[in-house]
Protein backbone atom coordinates (compact mmCIF):
# COMPACT_ATOMS: atom_id res chain seq x y z
CA UNK A 1 0.00 0.00 0.00
CA UNK A 2 3.11 2.14 0.38
CA UNK A 3 3.22 3.45 -2.84
CA UNK A 4 -0.36 3.46 -3.89
CA UNK A 5 -2.15 6.64 -3.63
CA UNK A 6 -6.43 7.16 -2.93
CA UNK A 7 -7.05 6.37 -6.58
CA UNK A 8 -5.36 2.65 -5.48
CA UNK A 9 -7.22 3.25 -3.05
CA UNK A 10 -11.02 4.05 -3.95
CA UNK A 11 -10.51 1.33 -6.92
CA UNK A 12 -9.89 -1.01 -4.01
CA UNK A 13 -13.18 0.15 -2.22
CA UNK A 14 -14.99 0.27 -4.94
CA UNK A 15 -13.94 -3.59 -5.99
CA UNK A 16 -14.42 -4.94 -2.76
CA UNK A 17 -17.30 -2.51 -1.30
CA UNK A 18 -20.54 -4.58 -2.63
CA UNK A 19 -18.84 -8.22 -1.25
CA UNK A 20 -17.57 -7.02 1.99
CA UNK A 21 -21.08 -5.10 2.76
CA UNK A 22 -23.40 -8.79 1.90
CA UNK A 23 -20.84 -10.76 4.40
CA UNK A 24 -21.25 -8.34 7.00
CA UNK A 25 -24.85 -7.90 6.23
CA UNK A 26 -25.00 -11.94 6.10
CA UNK A 27 -23.52 -11.89 10.00
CA UNK A 28 -25.58 -9.16 11.49
CA UNK A 29 -28.79 -8.58 9.73
CA UNK A 30 -28.39 -4.82 9.55
CA UNK A 31 -27.78 -3.31 6.50
CA UNK A 32 -26.53 0.28 8.24
CA UNK A 33 -24.31 -1.56 10.73
CA UNK A 34 -23.12 -3.53 7.95
CA UNK A 35 -21.98 -0.72 5.96
CA UNK A 36 -21.02 1.60 9.17
CA UNK A 37 -18.86 -2.18 9.58
CA UNK A 38 -17.06 -2.10 6.23
CA UNK A 39 -16.38 1.91 6.63
CA UNK A 40 -14.36 1.10 10.06
CA UNK A 41 -12.49 -1.25 8.24
CA UNK A 42 -11.13 0.54 5.18
CA UNK A 43 -10.42 3.37 7.23
CA UNK A 44 -8.57 1.53 9.19
CA UNK A 45 -6.66 0.64 6.34
CA UNK A 46 -5.93 3.82 5.54
CA UNK A 47 -4.80 5.17 8.47
CA UNK A 48 -2.17 2.22 8.57
CA UNK A 49 -1.69 1.80 5.08
CA UNK A 50 2.36 2.97 5.14
CA UNK A 51 2.61 0.18 7.33
CA UNK A 52 0.88 -2.25 5.32
CA UNK A 53 2.03 -4.50 2.21
CA UNK A 54 -0.77 -7.37 1.48
CA UNK A 55 -0.30 -7.53 -2.12
CA UNK A 56 -2.07 -10.08 -3.28
CA UNK A 57 -3.19 -10.85 0.31
CA UNK A 58 -5.30 -7.57 0.49
CA UNK A 59 -8.55 -9.88 -0.14
CA UNK A 60 -7.97 -12.20 2.27
CA UNK A 61 -7.02 -9.28 5.00
CA UNK A 62 -10.19 -7.66 4.51
CA UNK A 63 -12.26 -10.67 4.36
CA UNK A 64 -11.01 -11.05 8.12
CA UNK A 65 -11.12 -7.69 9.59
CA UNK A 66 -14.95 -7.40 8.21
CA UNK A 67 -15.47 -10.67 10.07
CA UNK A 68 -13.73 -9.51 13.39
CA UNK A 69 -15.03 -6.29 12.84
CA UNK A 70 -18.76 -7.32 12.60
CA UNK A 71 -18.04 -10.02 16.05
CA UNK A 72 -16.64 -6.67 17.80
CA UNK A 73 -20.21 -4.78 16.53
CA UNK A 74 -22.03 -8.07 17.73
CA UNK A 75 -20.64 -7.47 20.95
CA UNK A 76 -20.96 -3.84 20.99
CA UNK A 77 -24.65 -4.58 20.37
CA UNK A 78 -25.53 -6.12 23.47
CA UNK A 79 -23.89 -3.62 25.77
CA UNK A 80 -26.41 -0.84 24.49
CA UNK A 81 -29.77 -0.37 24.09
CA UNK A 82 -30.58 -0.44 20.15
CA UNK A 83 -33.48 2.12 20.21
CA UNK A 84 -33.43 3.56 16.66
CA UNK A 85 -33.66 0.45 14.93
CA UNK A 86 -36.46 -1.77 13.55
CA UNK A 87 -36.31 -4.70 15.53
CA UNK A 88 -38.27 -6.74 12.54
CA UNK A 89 -36.16 -9.18 11.69
CA UNK A 90 -35.93 -8.87 7.14
CA UNK A 91 -37.28 -11.83 5.28
CA UNK A 92 -35.47 -13.13 2.54
CA UNK A 93 -38.16 -11.76 0.02
CA UNK A 94 -37.79 -8.01 1.35
CA UNK A 95 -37.22 -5.84 -1.83
CA UNK A 96 -33.80 -4.76 -0.57
CA UNK A 97 -32.78 -7.90 -1.42
CA UNK A 98 -31.58 -8.66 -5.03
CA UNK A 99 -34.01 -9.96 -7.04
CA UNK A 100 -32.05 -12.04 -9.58
CA UNK A 101 -31.98 -14.92 -6.57
CA UNK A 102 -35.06 -16.61 -5.32
CA UNK A 103 -35.55 -18.88 -2.07
CA UNK A 104 -38.17 -21.68 -1.39
CA UNK A 105 -40.16 -21.38 1.31
CA UNK A 106 -37.81 -23.05 3.44
CA UNK A 107 -34.52 -22.00 2.51
CA UNK A 108 -36.56 -18.67 4.28
CA UNK A 109 -36.97 -21.00 7.32
CA UNK A 110 -33.50 -22.37 7.17
CA UNK A 111 -32.09 -18.60 6.98
CA UNK A 112 -34.42 -17.07 9.62
CA UNK A 113 -32.86 -20.23 11.94
CA UNK A 114 -29.64 -19.57 11.39
CA UNK A 115 -29.99 -16.44 12.25
CA UNK A 116 -31.58 -17.25 15.81
CA UNK A 117 -28.09 -19.07 16.16
CA UNK A 118 -25.88 -17.74 18.96
CA UNK A 119 -23.55 -15.39 17.11
CA UNK A 120 -20.70 -17.06 17.47
CA UNK A 121 -21.93 -20.62 16.48
CA UNK A 122 -24.16 -18.61 13.71
CA UNK A 123 -20.85 -16.97 12.03
CA UNK A 124 -18.78 -20.12 12.18
CA UNK A 125 -21.68 -22.11 9.96
CA UNK A 126 -21.94 -18.95 7.51
CA UNK A 127 -18.35 -19.07 7.69
CA UNK A 128 -18.16 -22.51 5.92
CA UNK A 129 -21.58 -22.32 4.50
CA UNK A 130 -21.67 -18.94 2.56
CA UNK A 131 -17.79 -19.02 2.21
CA UNK A 132 -16.94 -22.24 1.72
CA UNK A 133 -13.76 -22.02 4.42
CA UNK A 134 -12.68 -25.20 5.74
CA UNK A 135 -12.58 -25.48 9.65
CA UNK A 136 -8.80 -24.57 10.09
CA UNK A 137 -9.28 -21.61 8.11
CA UNK A 138 -12.50 -20.70 9.85
CA UNK A 139 -10.63 -21.51 13.50
CA UNK A 140 -7.66 -19.10 11.37
CA UNK A 141 -9.81 -16.27 11.13
CA UNK A 142 -12.03 -16.24 13.89
CA UNK A 143 -8.63 -16.98 16.41
CA UNK A 144 -10.31 -19.78 17.67
CA UNK A 145 -9.42 -23.81 18.29
CA UNK A 146 -9.86 -26.10 15.69
CA UNK A 147 -11.69 -28.35 18.37
CA UNK A 148 -14.30 -25.03 19.01
CA UNK A 149 -14.99 -24.86 15.29
CA UNK A 150 -16.12 -28.49 14.93
CA UNK A 151 -18.10 -28.49 17.71
CA UNK A 152 -19.97 -25.19 17.00
CA UNK A 153 -20.71 -26.68 13.52
CA UNK A 154 -21.99 -29.68 15.55
CA UNK A 155 -24.33 -27.14 17.30
CA UNK A 156 -25.68 -25.47 15.17
CA UNK A 157 -26.70 -28.38 12.81
CA UNK A 158 -28.24 -29.66 15.71
CA UNK A 159 -29.75 -26.57 16.90
CA UNK A 160 -31.46 -25.89 13.29
CA UNK A 161 -32.31 -29.63 13.17
CA UNK A 162 -34.21 -28.92 16.22
CA UNK A 163 -35.85 -25.60 15.47
CA UNK A 164 -36.90 -27.04 12.07
CA UNK A 165 -38.23 -30.34 12.88
CA UNK A 166 -41.45 -29.57 11.85
CA UNK A 167 -40.75 -28.65 7.90
CA UNK A 168 -38.07 -31.96 7.20
CA UNK A 169 -40.31 -34.65 8.70
CA UNK A 170 -43.81 -34.59 6.78
CA UNK A 171 -46.44 -34.53 9.45
CA UNK A 172 -48.03 -38.10 9.69
CA UNK A 173 -51.37 -36.87 10.69
CA UNK A 174 -51.66 -35.03 7.58
CA UNK A 175 -50.20 -38.14 5.75
CA UNK A 176 -52.93 -40.35 7.18
CA UNK A 177 -55.62 -38.64 6.42
CA UNK A 178 -54.29 -38.02 2.66
CA UNK A 179 -54.46 -41.92 2.38
CA UNK A 180 -57.48 -42.17 4.37
CA UNK A 181 -59.09 -39.64 1.68
CA UNK A 182 -57.33 -41.01 -1.33
CA UNK A 183 -58.91 -44.38 0.23
CA UNK A 184 -62.30 -43.10 0.49
CA UNK A 185 -62.38 -41.27 -3.14
CA UNK A 186 -61.65 -44.59 -4.90
CA UNK A 187 -63.61 -46.59 -2.70
CA UNK B 1 -22.13 -42.94 16.97
CA UNK B 2 -24.59 -44.26 18.81
CA UNK B 3 -28.37 -44.23 17.22
CA UNK B 4 -29.76 -42.72 20.25
CA UNK B 5 -27.71 -39.67 20.38
CA UNK B 6 -26.23 -38.65 17.77
CA UNK B 7 -22.84 -36.57 17.22
CA UNK B 8 -23.59 -33.79 15.67
CA UNK B 9 -20.31 -32.79 15.12
CA UNK B 10 -19.87 -35.60 13.14
CA UNK B 11 -22.69 -35.32 10.50
CA UNK B 12 -21.81 -31.29 10.37
CA UNK B 13 -17.89 -32.60 9.64
CA UNK B 14 -19.23 -35.18 7.18
CA UNK B 15 -21.75 -32.53 5.47
CA UNK B 16 -18.58 -29.91 5.23
CA UNK B 17 -16.39 -32.13 3.33
CA UNK B 18 -14.01 -32.31 6.69
CA UNK B 19 -13.53 -36.25 6.79
CA UNK B 20 -11.51 -38.58 5.79
CA UNK B 21 -11.69 -41.62 3.24
CA UNK B 22 -11.97 -43.66 6.30
CA UNK B 23 -13.59 -41.41 8.65
CA UNK B 24 -16.37 -41.32 5.90
CA UNK B 25 -16.58 -44.85 5.90
CA UNK B 26 -17.32 -45.48 8.93
CA UNK B 27 -20.26 -42.61 8.92
CA UNK B 28 -21.51 -44.31 5.82
CA UNK B 29 -21.62 -47.29 7.65
CA UNK B 30 -23.16 -45.76 10.84
CA UNK B 31 -26.14 -44.56 7.95
CA UNK B 32 -26.91 -47.62 7.12
CA UNK B 33 -27.18 -48.89 10.33
CA UNK B 34 -30.51 -48.15 11.19
CA UNK B 35 -33.73 -46.23 10.06
CA UNK B 36 -33.43 -43.34 12.62
CA UNK B 37 -29.91 -42.73 11.68
CA UNK B 38 -31.17 -42.49 7.92
CA UNK B 39 -33.69 -40.25 8.54
CA UNK B 40 -31.43 -37.96 10.67
CA UNK B 41 -29.05 -37.68 8.54
CA UNK B 42 -31.32 -37.00 5.55
CA UNK B 43 -33.12 -34.62 7.71
CA UNK B 44 -29.12 -32.72 8.17
CA UNK B 45 -28.87 -32.88 4.49
CA UNK B 46 -31.67 -31.25 3.48
CA UNK B 47 -30.86 -28.54 6.03
CA UNK B 48 -27.35 -28.41 4.37
CA UNK B 49 -28.65 -28.05 1.33
CA UNK B 50 -31.28 -25.29 1.79
CA UNK B 51 -28.91 -23.03 4.02
CA UNK B 52 -26.42 -22.62 0.95
CA UNK B 53 -27.60 -19.22 -0.12
CA UNK B 54 -26.51 -16.01 0.75
CA UNK B 55 -28.62 -13.08 1.01
CA UNK B 56 -27.26 -10.38 -1.88
CA UNK B 57 -28.25 -6.90 -1.01
CA UNK B 58 -30.06 -4.95 -3.96
CA UNK B 59 -28.37 -1.56 -3.20
CA UNK B 60 -25.19 -1.05 -1.06
CA UNK B 61 -24.97 2.43 -2.17
CA UNK B 62 -20.96 1.93 -2.80
CA UNK B 63 -20.61 5.51 -4.48
CA UNK B 64 -22.24 7.07 -1.29
CA UNK B 65 -20.32 4.89 0.97
CA UNK B 66 -17.21 5.96 -0.77
CA UNK B 67 -18.24 10.07 -0.30
CA UNK B 68 -19.06 9.17 3.52
CA UNK B 69 -15.22 7.34 4.06
CA UNK B 70 -13.44 10.49 1.91
CA UNK B 71 -14.69 12.55 4.42
CA UNK B 72 -12.93 10.81 7.55
CA UNK B 73 -10.06 9.87 5.21
CA UNK B 74 -9.25 14.15 4.71
CA UNK B 75 -7.97 14.88 7.91
CA UNK B 76 -5.67 12.51 7.71
CA UNK B 77 -4.04 11.99 4.41
CA UNK B 78 -2.88 15.71 4.35
CA UNK B 79 -0.54 15.20 7.54
CA UNK B 80 -0.07 11.47 6.11
CA UNK B 81 1.26 12.22 3.04
CA UNK B 82 3.88 14.72 3.97
CA UNK B 83 6.66 14.24 6.35
CA UNK B 84 7.45 17.79 6.41
CA UNK B 85 3.46 18.75 7.22
CA UNK B 86 3.94 15.56 10.06
CA UNK B 87 6.67 17.88 11.54
CA UNK B 88 4.97 21.25 11.00
CA UNK B 89 1.81 19.82 12.24
CA UNK B 90 3.35 18.23 15.73
CA UNK B 91 5.54 21.50 16.38
CA UNK B 92 2.48 23.71 15.66
CA UNK B 93 0.34 21.34 18.38
CA UNK B 94 2.86 21.25 20.91
CA UNK B 95 3.26 25.25 20.42
CA UNK B 96 -0.66 25.52 20.95
CA UNK B 97 -0.64 23.00 23.76
CA UNK B 98 2.13 24.67 25.30
CA UNK B 99 0.66 28.31 24.84
CA UNK B 100 -3.28 26.63 25.58
CA UNK B 101 -1.81 25.16 28.92
CA UNK B 102 0.86 27.47 30.20
CA UNK B 103 -0.16 31.16 29.30
CA UNK B 104 -4.24 30.87 28.68
CA UNK B 105 -5.10 27.72 30.27
CA UNK B 106 -7.97 27.10 27.07
CA UNK B 107 -11.03 24.66 27.76
CA UNK B 108 -10.98 21.56 24.82
CA UNK B 109 -14.37 23.13 24.08
CA UNK B 110 -16.03 23.99 21.51
CA UNK B 111 -18.91 26.41 21.59
CA UNK B 112 -21.44 27.85 19.09
CA UNK B 113 -23.78 30.32 20.06
CA UNK B 114 -26.93 31.22 17.73
CA UNK B 115 -27.54 34.70 19.12
CA UNK B 116 -30.15 36.85 17.20
CA UNK B 117 -30.35 34.32 14.35
CA UNK B 118 -30.84 30.83 13.69
CA UNK B 119 -27.48 28.86 13.03
CA UNK B 120 -27.09 26.15 10.71
CA UNK B 121 -24.71 23.71 12.26
CA UNK B 122 -22.34 20.72 11.00
CA UNK B 123 -20.81 18.77 13.53
CA UNK B 124 -17.78 16.76 13.05
CA UNK B 125 -19.54 13.39 12.12
CA UNK B 126 -22.08 15.26 9.31
CA UNK B 127 -24.79 15.31 12.47
CA UNK B 128 -26.69 18.38 11.33
CA UNK B 129 -27.87 20.73 14.24
CA UNK B 130 -30.32 23.94 13.78
CA UNK B 131 -30.26 26.26 17.05
CA UNK B 132 -32.66 28.46 17.71
CA UNK B 133 -31.92 31.91 18.83
CA UNK B 134 -30.54 32.59 21.53
CA UNK B 135 -29.04 28.96 22.15
CA UNK B 136 -26.03 27.54 22.14
CA UNK B 137 -24.24 24.42 21.91
CA UNK B 138 -20.98 22.99 23.03
CA UNK B 139 -18.98 20.03 21.81
CA UNK B 140 -15.57 18.69 22.87
CA UNK B 141 -12.60 19.47 19.84
CA UNK B 142 -12.11 15.43 20.28
CA UNK B 143 -15.94 15.11 19.10
CA UNK B 144 -15.49 12.14 16.62
CA UNK B 145 -17.15 8.93 15.68
CA UNK B 146 -16.26 7.61 18.85
CA UNK B 147 -17.42 10.30 21.21
CA UNK B 148 -20.38 12.21 19.33
CA UNK B 149 -21.84 14.20 23.05
CA UNK B 150 -22.82 17.83 22.74
CA UNK B 151 -24.34 19.97 25.57
CA UNK B 152 -27.82 22.46 24.76
CA UNK B 153 -28.51 25.52 25.98
CA UNK B 154 -31.98 27.01 24.41
CA UNK B 155 -33.49 25.00 21.56
CA UNK B 156 -31.96 22.67 18.95
CA UNK B 157 -33.38 20.16 16.27
CA UNK B 158 -30.91 17.72 15.16
CA UNK B 159 -31.04 15.78 12.48
CA UNK B 160 -27.90 12.93 13.57
CA UNK B 161 -26.26 10.80 10.98
CA UNK B 162 -26.67 7.25 11.49
CA UNK B 163 -23.83 5.46 12.83
CA UNK B 164 -24.77 2.11 14.29
CA UNK B 165 -21.64 1.68 16.30
CA UNK B 166 -21.31 4.80 18.11
CA UNK B 167 -24.13 6.47 19.88
CA UNK B 168 -24.96 10.09 20.12
CA UNK B 169 -25.68 11.87 22.94
CA UNK B 170 -27.17 15.69 23.63
CA UNK B 171 -26.93 16.61 27.38
CA UNK B 172 -28.81 18.97 28.86
CA UNK B 173 -29.25 20.97 32.41
CA UNK B 174 -32.00 18.28 33.37
CA UNK B 175 -31.21 15.40 30.92
CA UNK B 176 -29.77 13.48 28.33
CA UNK B 177 -30.76 12.65 25.35
CA UNK B 178 -29.41 9.02 23.55
CA UNK B 179 -30.06 8.16 20.16
CA UNK B 180 -27.53 6.21 17.20
CA UNK B 181 -29.11 8.15 13.67
CA UNK B 182 -32.51 9.78 13.97
CA UNK B 183 -34.18 13.68 14.08
CA UNK B 184 -35.47 15.43 16.64
CA UNK B 185 -36.05 18.69 18.53
CA UNK B 186 -35.04 19.61 22.03
CA UNK B 187 -36.23 23.03 24.04
CA UNK B 188 -34.99 23.62 27.29
CA UNK B 189 -36.04 26.86 29.62
CA UNK B 190 -35.47 27.35 33.57
CA UNK B 191 -37.71 24.37 34.44
CA UNK B 192 -38.77 22.71 31.13
CA UNK B 193 -37.53 20.46 29.01
CA UNK B 194 -39.84 19.61 25.90
CA UNK B 195 -38.37 16.89 23.72
CA UNK B 196 -40.55 16.04 20.41
CA UNK B 197 -39.27 13.50 17.94
CA UNK B 198 -39.25 13.48 13.80
CA UNK B 199 -38.33 10.14 13.04
CA UNK B 200 -36.54 7.31 14.77
CA UNK B 201 -36.37 6.70 18.28
CA UNK B 202 -34.40 8.28 21.29
CA UNK B 203 -33.86 7.96 24.88
CA UNK B 204 -34.50 10.55 27.64
CA UNK B 205 -32.60 10.16 30.65
CA UNK B 206 -33.60 12.79 33.31
CA UNK B 207 -30.84 13.86 35.41
CA UNK B 208 -29.96 11.13 38.19
CA UNK B 209 -32.33 8.66 36.87
CA UNK B 210 -31.27 5.29 35.81
CA UNK B 211 -34.34 3.98 33.81
CA UNK B 212 -34.62 6.35 30.36
CA UNK B 213 -38.13 6.80 28.75
CA UNK B 214 -38.29 5.95 24.88
CA UNK B 215 -39.98 8.31 22.43
CA UNK B 216 -40.92 7.40 19.24
CA UNK B 217 -41.40 9.15 16.19
CA UNK B 218 -44.35 11.45 16.43
CA UNK B 219 -44.18 11.85 19.66
CA UNK B 220 -43.83 14.71 22.31
CA UNK B 221 -42.85 14.71 26.07
CA UNK B 222 -41.98 16.93 28.29
CA UNK B 223 -39.92 17.02 31.71
CA UNK B 224 -41.43 19.93 34.31
CA UNK B 225 -38.66 20.37 37.02
CA UNK B 226 -37.25 17.08 36.48
CA UNK B 227 -40.57 14.67 36.17
CA UNK B 228 -41.45 12.64 32.89
CA UNK B 229 -45.13 13.80 32.23
CA UNK B 230 -47.04 11.85 29.69
CA UNK B 231 -45.70 11.29 26.04
CA UNK B 232 -48.69 12.85 23.77
CA UNK B 233 -49.00 12.41 19.83
CA UNK B 234 -47.30 15.55 18.04
CA UNK B 235 -49.48 18.39 17.13
CA UNK B 236 -48.62 20.71 14.61
CA UNK B 237 -44.83 21.79 13.26
CA UNK B 238 -42.66 21.83 15.93
CA UNK B 239 -39.31 22.73 14.03
CA UNK B 240 -40.80 25.60 12.13
CA UNK B 241 -38.76 28.07 14.17
CA UNK B 242 -35.86 26.84 12.03
CA UNK B 243 -37.30 29.02 8.68
CA UNK B 244 -37.24 32.17 11.12
CA UNK B 245 -34.49 34.96 11.17
CA UNK B 246 -32.38 32.58 9.57
CA UNK B 247 -30.21 33.18 6.91
CA UNK B 248 -29.12 30.51 5.67
CA UNK B 249 -32.90 29.38 4.67
CA UNK B 250 -33.08 32.78 3.18
CA UNK B 251 -30.20 32.30 0.89
CA UNK B 252 -32.26 28.96 -0.03
CA UNK B 253 -35.17 31.12 -0.71
CA UNK B 254 -33.67 33.72 -2.88
CA UNK B 255 -30.83 31.44 -4.69
CA UNK B 256 -32.01 28.02 -5.62
CA UNK B 257 -29.69 28.10 -8.25
CA UNK B 258 -27.03 27.39 -5.62
CA UNK B 259 -29.12 24.28 -4.19
CA UNK B 260 -30.52 22.42 -6.57
CA UNK B 261 -27.62 20.25 -8.64
CA UNK B 262 -28.35 19.55 -12.25
CA UNK B 263 -27.12 16.35 -13.82
CA UNK B 264 -28.09 15.15 -17.24
CA UNK B 265 -27.26 13.34 -20.24
CA UNK B 266 -28.02 13.62 -23.99
CA UNK B 267 -28.13 11.39 -27.25
CA UNK B 268 -29.98 11.73 -30.40
CA UNK B 269 -32.58 8.93 -31.10
CA UNK B 270 -33.03 7.30 -34.14
CA UNK B 271 -35.16 10.39 -35.78
CA UNK B 272 -32.27 12.55 -35.04
CA UNK B 273 -34.09 14.05 -32.29
CA UNK B 274 -32.16 14.93 -28.91
CA UNK B 275 -33.56 13.46 -25.40
CA UNK B 276 -32.05 14.88 -22.59
CA UNK B 277 -32.35 13.19 -19.29
CA UNK B 278 -31.03 14.01 -16.19
CA UNK B 279 -31.93 14.34 -12.06
CA UNK B 280 -32.12 17.40 -9.41
CA UNK B 281 -30.84 16.64 -6.68
CA UNK B 282 -32.23 19.14 -3.67
CA UNK B 283 -29.32 20.18 -1.22
CA UNK B 284 -30.56 22.75 0.56
CA UNK B 285 -31.28 22.03 4.28
CA UNK B 286 -34.83 23.08 4.96
CA UNK B 287 -36.17 24.58 2.02
CA UNK B 288 -38.64 22.32 -0.69
CA UNK B 289 -38.79 23.38 -4.39
CA UNK B 290 -41.32 23.00 -6.88
CA UNK B 291 -42.05 24.81 -10.26
CA UNK B 292 -38.48 24.49 -11.30
CA UNK B 293 -37.59 26.00 -14.51
CA UNK B 294 -34.51 24.51 -16.14
CA UNK B 295 -32.66 26.53 -19.61
CA UNK B 296 -31.38 23.73 -21.87
CA UNK B 297 -29.22 25.49 -24.61
CA UNK B 298 -28.32 23.15 -27.13
CA UNK B 299 -25.54 24.34 -29.79
CA UNK B 300 -24.57 23.33 -33.62
CA UNK B 301 -20.76 23.10 -35.33
CA UNK B 302 -20.88 26.69 -35.67
CA UNK B 303 -21.17 27.51 -32.00
CA UNK B 304 -24.46 28.87 -32.96
CA UNK B 305 -26.73 27.93 -30.01
CA UNK B 306 -30.88 27.96 -29.23
CA UNK B 307 -32.15 27.89 -25.19
CA UNK B 308 -35.43 26.51 -24.55
CA UNK B 309 -37.09 26.24 -20.67
CA UNK B 310 -38.01 23.32 -19.03
CA UNK B 311 -41.00 23.24 -16.13
CA UNK B 312 -40.79 20.95 -13.93
CA UNK B 313 -43.94 21.04 -11.74
CA UNK B 314 -42.78 18.04 -9.03
CA UNK B 315 -41.73 18.99 -5.58
CA UNK B 316 -38.41 18.32 -4.40
CA UNK B 317 -37.20 17.52 -0.70
CA UNK B 318 -34.61 17.94 1.03
CA UNK B 319 -31.61 15.58 -0.28
CA UNK B 320 -34.23 13.96 -2.71
CA UNK B 321 -33.89 14.02 -6.69
CA UNK B 322 -36.52 14.81 -9.14
CA UNK B 323 -35.71 12.81 -12.64
CA UNK B 324 -36.48 14.62 -15.61
CA UNK B 325 -36.56 14.05 -19.55
CA UNK B 326 -37.38 15.74 -22.64
CA UNK B 327 -36.78 15.65 -26.16
CA UNK B 328 -35.84 18.25 -28.09
CA UNK B 329 -37.02 19.61 -31.70
CA UNK B 330 -33.67 19.56 -33.44
CA UNK B 331 -34.10 16.62 -36.07
CA UNK B 332 -32.60 18.74 -38.69
CA UNK B 333 -30.05 20.35 -36.42
CA UNK B 334 -26.15 18.73 -35.68
CA UNK B 335 -26.66 19.31 -32.06
CA UNK B 336 -22.99 18.83 -30.74
CA UNK B 337 -23.35 20.77 -27.38
CA UNK B 338 -25.63 20.78 -24.55
CA UNK B 339 -26.00 22.59 -21.33
CA UNK B 340 -28.65 22.64 -18.33
CA UNK B 341 -29.06 24.54 -15.81
CA UNK B 342 -31.36 25.76 -13.19
CA UNK B 343 -33.15 29.09 -13.80
CA UNK B 344 -35.16 29.21 -11.09
CA UNK B 345 -37.65 27.71 -9.19
CA UNK B 346 -40.45 28.07 -6.03
CA UNK B 347 -39.82 27.10 -2.17
CA UNK B 348 -42.88 25.63 -1.19
CA UNK B 349 -44.44 27.46 1.67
Amino acid sequence: MQKNGKQDFEALFKNYHRQLVNLAYNLLRDKDLAKDVVQEVFLKLWKNKDELHFGEQIHHYLFRATVHTAMNAIRFQKKIVRIDDDPVIDTLTASEHRDDISYTELEVNVREAIDRLPPKCKTIYLLSRHEGLKYQQIADVLELSLKTVENQMGIALEKLRQDLKPFLTPNLLVIALLIAFVLWTIL
Amino acid sequence: MSAEKPNWHVVAAYLAGEMSADEKMNFEAWIKASKENELLFRESQILWKNSGKRIQLADVDTENEWQRLEQKMVSRSFFHDNLWMKVAAAIALLAVAIYGLIVLNLKDDIIIASGDHVATVYLPDSTRVWLNVNSSLVYADDFDQEHRKVHLKGEGYFDVRHDSLHKFVVTTEDASIEVLGTAFNVQEDSSTLTLSVEKGKVLLLPSGQKKGEEVAAQEIISLVNNVVMPKKKVDGDFSIWRKVRNPHYELEKSQPQKFLNVKFSWRKNAINQSVVEGNILNTASLAEYTNIDLAVTYSNLKGKSKTITIKIDGKIGNGEKLTFSKKLFDIFRDTQHMEVSVRGAEVVQ
